[in-house]
């Protein structure tokens, strides 16, 4: 036994040893070096098919020729000289001369100029944001009718902010709240640029002679003072920028300048943040300190943040970071740094940050270490940090156009072999997996068109590695993508069975090419200083965070958490089930408006799970009031007679025509309206204009549009985006019910409702619409779903997070039925988040005064236009006050659409044992469309189950057939004050 | 302590009156008095056995004989509950039930003879790497949760990455990716190897100690007895010597099959499968309770679940347990 023991052993130390030595050599990869030898022009050499060239391409070609020798053509904003009929503007004469108010976002606008002499020039334009929203001003800019470059479709003018004020107040427990985010108003001139593409000023290329500029309105009100066209500033070297100033010797001295005390930043997205580590500056204790900056809230190229120090002589000094960049992997973040208004010299141009797993203290420096010096007066400077993309804009242009030729591919492949179908499996893609290909003999240049892929994409590889000297996630995502053309490029004949391969790449690129762009950087402060000053200050380590935690875990055992106010005789209790930041708001409105008003008390306390309602109430621990609950949750909770009726008070019908009775209708049980809604969700058609232009469709109006377009969309690769598991806009635009007008029964056996049922499923079954689309904001990026139903969050993300196809989308009410009446019927349910009292509650009055001011325009409005202040544009607060929805800062166009498809909100009623259908649909959907049932027989078997559970139910809850639960009818499209 | 409850017990002449009951009550009182230190030893685990187990199972039968929502005070509807359960309630006998038992009975025993199986080949490693087979094998109940959403779900994707579809498909066993955690004709399968995978857990560990105490003389006598070969070995002397153990590994398998059901909402998502295809008895407990607050109804089918997996246990103890004269 022991000889076999040792034979193990020594077997076991073997394998280890291998182990060992294997890890060693795939290890060895790693110090690899990148070797930098693809130019960004290299990866530009193609030839694109877009009508309108990207920047970079059109810089490429540009000649240097030499611009002219301070040549300036200045443009008076008043007189322009033409304009589109739907303009809306003023002409306003002030101190400094006449200026133009362009109020709103639509139209255009077209002023003449004359050049004097061929070259290059800058453009800057001289304006002030006028009163709007929150994101920039964005318009389009033609010159002689034309887009000079893709990019200038969108010409972004910030607008500049700050916090309303320094040091934040903290709340009564200590944690520190932001402050109400305030614009600064003042005229300002801004040479046009875009840091996505040039860290410097854009260049446009004029001939001499007369020329038109026009500026297009995509978002936002704008006054215009001036343009002017300037000949471009070149930056000079570090070098040059050294001879230029005289040598300096000064005393140790520096100054920190703490991240979060900036002076002004380009946009509300941009925030600080709260940290907690050893070193971290200032010190939290245990509590919500906002004392860093940035991180994934400042990572957008173009956005920057002002700061201001002072420094005591005249002389050189150095710039010191301490920052965090480490959530991208080894990728390095890019900041282009002004000094005073301007870029110092040439290397401050989209200086790298490197990826590092800590804060780290680095100067400013160049490649071999030595810090880069600044010259500064005695006295105040300003610092700007602007977030820059454009070293990656080479890449980016080169992979898009690698995927445009790989679907080129893909439908090259596909007219051969008439695959017509989309998904991933055979039977969906219309694919005969048995039939052998010969592929070469119907398009012989399959081969080099895949080698060129390969070794397109070989250099975007070689370019971005030898960018970070690192591999990346997107690398990574493209040797994948290399792995699988490789193998497709060995044996062709198997494309058409792994057509399914293209969509994979597609897909694997596209994730990670939406995220190329962002410039992430977390700051916690920047040093100035003077060359060789020892500043003493330190970054955190792994031994230093041991005692940091553990203070803080001790802290922890004193430090007051509990927000809850004594129980005063007049306070209520209000239970949240949303975020921090949301109740934090809140409790701030109530103490500065609803308490003074009142005088009623309100605890305000986080819910993080919806359950502990119901476990609370068993408990006997139960708030007054409970905000943001689920829309089934208030009738749910009535059939048990846990909550309050709020029509028992008298102004409940006054309140209750702040809100859109389709969205109510899901509150009300038995005769009974049981709360309140908040927020609501719309759902919309969005599509892609140029698309459809494209293939000349029209936006379909009814479900008979969608089918008629379908064949178009198909035919080239493309298809309709459906939520799958939403059933209910069909029934109610067949104008079935799912219950009878008792609340009973279910309706699900009538004629309309098989109707519905067989329009929902056919769309699978008929249309092949796909089954599972896990991310459709995606595919409508990419442009093979262009047009799809969707709600309201996928409107903000494309608002937010898709500046590529900015003004190329819009959104359309939902497609409908056409009734007898000639009207088009478009309901769809509007989910809202309810607020509702407990009926156990002891304060019910003052908790309905709470509700009432909640629920309020001047409150809601306030409460929306600070959330979207505080946090940017994705925190759209999407009230369902009616009046106040009006109110946030919309584009014209899209409230309008938003407005007509609230006149078809129709929410689902809850009965009880209600949670049947969705789920019972849900089998029946499978049953049909995956097993092939007809529709009629899969209805019928859901149609007796809801109805057993309906009856076991009614009987639990004491109903009988006489009784009456008055669901609410709503048979005609909500009118009621709507004034677009 | 052992010393003084062997005194004989000093005769107490002052309680010599009054009926007999009243006497055995003071004798009794008493002697707890007596024995005070021991009481106060108990006193901890006494006191959350009861707070945590008893007074929990007692109020679970009680609530499952009235009709409560979680709101309004529990109703009393005597065995209404039980009744509609065995009439009424197609989906606990369509599904739910047929469910847990082909569930319990494959990974149940087909866990433990797993676990036995491996347990005793790791015994037969040398020591110095048995700890670190143990481990691996240890490890998948102890990741549980993360390991079966990072590891199963990826392995068996619907989509044709998913690694099971993908190598069908490389195989050519297959011609288009399945759906293998949505199609109701897979999902209980999936589970169960899933459950088996994951069934390597306290039992497992209890049984390679019980290998670990059998005494090895008995196999040098079992040997001069006339045992042939090691499966004789097992049957005669391992077995019979570590019953105790296998008892205890026995009731740890039934338990954790019989309230598994987390793991059919962990690989779907959905709290209620496609077509009820992984329903198990606890997921008819989940639906009850907090998606119809029938909380009642949801006591019943628990207590329901609690005999099922007593008569389990007495079954395992007619096995395995040791008889008086053992």
């Amino acid at each position: 036994l022991t000889r076999r023991n040792k034979r193990l052993l020594s077997l076991f130390t073997a394998a280890v040893i291998l182990l060992i030595v294997a890890v060693r050599i795939f290890g060895s990869e790693d110090q690899a070096v990148f070797a930098n030898d693809i130019t960004p022009s290299q990866l530009l050499d193609y030839e694109s098919a877009e009508e309108i060239p990207p920047y970079a391409a059109l810089l490429r070609e540009a000649e240097p020729t030499g611009p002219a020798s301070e040549a300036i053509s200045e443009i008076e904003a008043v007189p322009f000289a033409a304009k589109s009929e739907d303009v809306r503007f003023e002409v306003v004469t002030e101190e400094g001369g006449t200026t133009l108010h362009w109020n709103g976002d639509q139209g255009w606008m077209e002023w003449d100029f004359t050049i004097e002499e061929d070259g290059l020039y800058n453009l800057e334009i001289e304006y002030m944001p006028l009163e709007g929203g929150y994101s920039s001003i964005i318009r389009g800019l033609q010159i002689d009718g034309a887009y000079p470059f893709e990019e200038a479709a969108r010409i972004e003018l910030d607008r500049y902010w700050k916090d309303s004020k320094f040091p934040y107040d903290r709340n009564e427990i200590g944690q520190e709240i932001r402050p109400v985010q305030e614009e600064i108003i003042s005229w300002r001139g801004k040479l046009v640029s875009d840091f996505e593409v040039s860290s410097e000023p854009l260049l446009f290329h004029l001939a001499k002679g007369p020329h038109k500029l026009r500026m297009i309105g995509i978002k936002e009100p704008i006054a215009f003072k001036k343009f002017t066209w300037k000949t471009p500033q070149t930056s000079m070297s570090y070098s040059k920028y050294r001879g230029a100033h005289p040598d300096s010797t000064l005393k140790d001295w520096y100054q920190v300048v703490e991240a979060e005390r900036f002076v002004q930043k380009s946009n509300t997205s941009i925030q600080t943040a709260s940290g907690s580590e050893p070193y971290i500056s200032p010190d939290p204790k245990g509590r919500i300190m906002y004392n860093t900056l940035g991180g994934d809230r400042w990572r957008n190229p173009g956005e920057w943040v002002e700061w201001q120090f002072e420094v005591p002589e005249q002389g050189w000094y150095e710039l010191d970071l301490k920052y965090f960049q480490g959530t991208r992997g080894k990728t390095l973040a890019y900041r282009t740094i002004m000094l005073d208004g301007a870029v110092p010299y040439r290397e401050m141009l989209h200086y790298a940050l490197p990826a590092n797993d800590n804060f780290q203290i680095r100067p400013l420096r160049d490649k071999d270490g030595t810090p880069f010096q600044f010259y500064l007066s005695e006295g105040k400077h300003t610092l700007r940090m602007i977030a820059d993309a454009s070293p990656v804009q080479p890449a980016l242009l080169a992979l898009r156009h690698s995927l445009v030729e790989l679907s080129e591919l893909e439908k090259g492949i596909r007219a051969i072999t008439g695959i017509n179908g989309q998904g991933a499996t055979a039977t969906s893609l219309n694919l005969d997996m048995n039939r052998t290909w010969d592929i070469r003999r119907y398009d012989p240049n399959v081969d080099t068109k895949i080698q060129k892929l390969i070794s397109d994409l070989q250099s975007v590889t070689a370019y971005l590695d030898g960018l970070n000297q690192n591999k990346t996630d997107l690398t990574y995502a493209i040797a994948v993508a290399l792995n699988m053309l490789n193998k497709l490029a060995d044996n062709e004949n198997d494309i058409p069975n792994k057509l399914v391969d293209f969509s994979i790449i597609q897909n694997n690129i596209n994730t990670w090419l939406g995220q190329i762009n962002y410039q992430p950087v977390l700051l916690d402060y920047l040093v100035v200083r003077t060359p060789n000053t020892k500043t003493g200050l330190k970054e955190p380590t792994v031994l230093s965070r041991i005692p940091y935690n553990t203070v803080n875990f001790f802290r922890s055992f004193y430090l007051e958490y509990d927000t809850h106010k004594l129980n005063k005789e007049n306070s209520i209790t209000v239970w949240v089930q949303r975020g921090r930041d949301y109740a934090e708001l809140l409790r701030q409105m109530v103490e500065q408006d609803f308490t003074p008003r009142t005088g009623i008390h309100v605890n305000i306390q986080l819910m993080p799970n919806p359950n502990q309602l119901i476990l609370g109430n068993a408990a006997g621990n139960q708030p007054d009031i409970a905000l943001g609950m689920a829309t089934e949750i208030p009738s749910d909770y009535a059939m048990r007679d846990a909550v309050l009726d709020l029509t028992k008070f008298k102004d409940y019908e006054a309140v209750s025509q702040r809100f859109n009775p389709g969205a109510l209708r899901s509150f009300a049980y038995n005769g009974g309206a049981y709360a309140l809604p908040e927020v609501q969700n719309v759902q919309v058609l969005f599509y892609r204009t140029d698309i459809l232009e494209q293939l000349n469709l029209k936006v379909p109006d009814t479900w008979d549009d969608v089918y008629a377009m379908l064949p178009t969309l198909q035919e080239n690769g493309k298809t309709m985006f459906y939520p799958t598991k939403e059933f209910l806009p069909f029934f109610y635009q067949n104008n079935a019910s799912f219950y009878t007008e008792d609340g009973l029964r279910t309706a699900l056996d009538s004629e309309e409702a098989i109707a519905g049922f067989k329009q929902w499923t056919d769309l699978y079954t008929k249309y092949s619409l796909p089954l599972e689309t896990p991310v459709f904001f995606n595919h409508f990026r990419e442009g093979d779903m262009p047009i799809g139903i969707a709600d309201f969050n996928t409107y903000l993300q494309l608002q937010v997070a898709a500046p590529e196809i900015t003004g190329n989308w819009k959104i359309a009410p939902v497609p409908g039925i056409k009734q007898s009446s000639g009207e088009i019927a478009r309901w769809t349910a509007q989910p809202v988040s309810a607020a509702l009292v407990i009926k156990k509650s002891k304060k019910q009055e003052q908790a309905w005064e709470f509700l009432k001011w909640w629920t309020s325009d001047e409150v809601q409005s306030q409460y929306g236009n600070d959330m979207e202040s505080y946090y940017g544009l994705e925190f759209r607060w999407n009230t369902a006050n009616r009046n106040a929805l009006s109110s946030l800062a919309w584009p014209t166009e899209d409230l309008k659409v938003i407005q007509e498809q609230s006149r078809w909100a129709k929410n689902m009623p809850y009965v009880p044992g209600y949670y049947y259908l969705a789920r019972e649909m849900d089998f029946a959907w499978s049953r049909t469309v995956l097993q092939g049932i007809p529709a009629i027989e899969s209805l019928r078997e859901s149609f007796v189950e809801i109805q057993r559970e309906m009856s076991r139910k009614q009987s639990s809850f004491g109903l009988g057939d006489t009784d009456n639960l008055h669901i609410p009818v709503i048979d005609k499209p909500f009118d009621g004050g709507i004034d677009p | 302590m052992s010393l003084k409850t062997e005194q004989p017990l000093q005769p107490v002449f002052r309680t010599n009156t009054g009926p007999l009951f009243i006497r055995r009550l003071r004798q009794f009182a008493l002697e707890c008095w007596r024995d005070r230190l021991v009481y106060l030893f108990l006193a901890p685990f006494m006191l959350l056995f009861t707070v945590f187990i008893i007074i929990p199972v007692f109020m679970a039968a009680f609530l499952s004989f009235t009709a409560y929502d979680g709101f309004s005070f529990p109703k009393f509807v005597g065995i209404d509950n039980y009744v509609a359960l065995l009439t009424q309630d197609l989906v606990f006998l369509k599904y739910a039930l047929p469910h847990t038992f082909k569930f319990a009975i494959i990974v149940g025993p087909g866990g433990y003879i797993l676990a036995f199986l491996f347990a005793w080949l790791i015994h037969q490693l040398p020591k110095k790497l048995r700890d670190y087979y143990t481990l691996a094998f240890y490890a998948p109940s102890m990741a549980g949760g993360v390991a079966l959403s990072v590891v199963w779900i990826a392995f068996f994707s619907g989509d044709r990455v998913g690694y099971l579809n993908n190598f069908l498909l490389q195989a050519g066993w297959i011609h288009e990716p399945q759906l293998w955690l949505q199609n109701p004709k897979y999902l209980l399968n999936v589970m169960i190897l899933v459950s088996l995978w994951i069934s390597f857990s306290v039992g497992f560990l209890a049984l390679l100690a019980g290998f670990q105490t059998v005494n090895p003389e008995l196999y040098e006598a079992g040997r001069i007895d006339g045992i042939r070969n090691r499966l004789q070995e097992i049957f005669y002397i391992t077995i019979p010597s570590m019953k105790p153990q296998m008892l205890f590994s026995a009731v740890m398998s039934i338990i954790t099959t019989l309230k598994a059901g987390g793991i059919s909402v962990q690989l779907t998502g959905m709290t209620i499968t496609p077509q009820y295809a992984g329903h198990l008895m606890i997921n008819h407990v989940d639906d009850y309770a907090f998606l119809r607050f029938e909380f009642g109804y949801a006591s019943a089918v628990s207590v329901v679940l609690l005999l099922i997996s007593y008569f389990a246990m007495r079954f395992s103890y007619r096995l395995f347990g040791t008889k008086e004269e053992e």
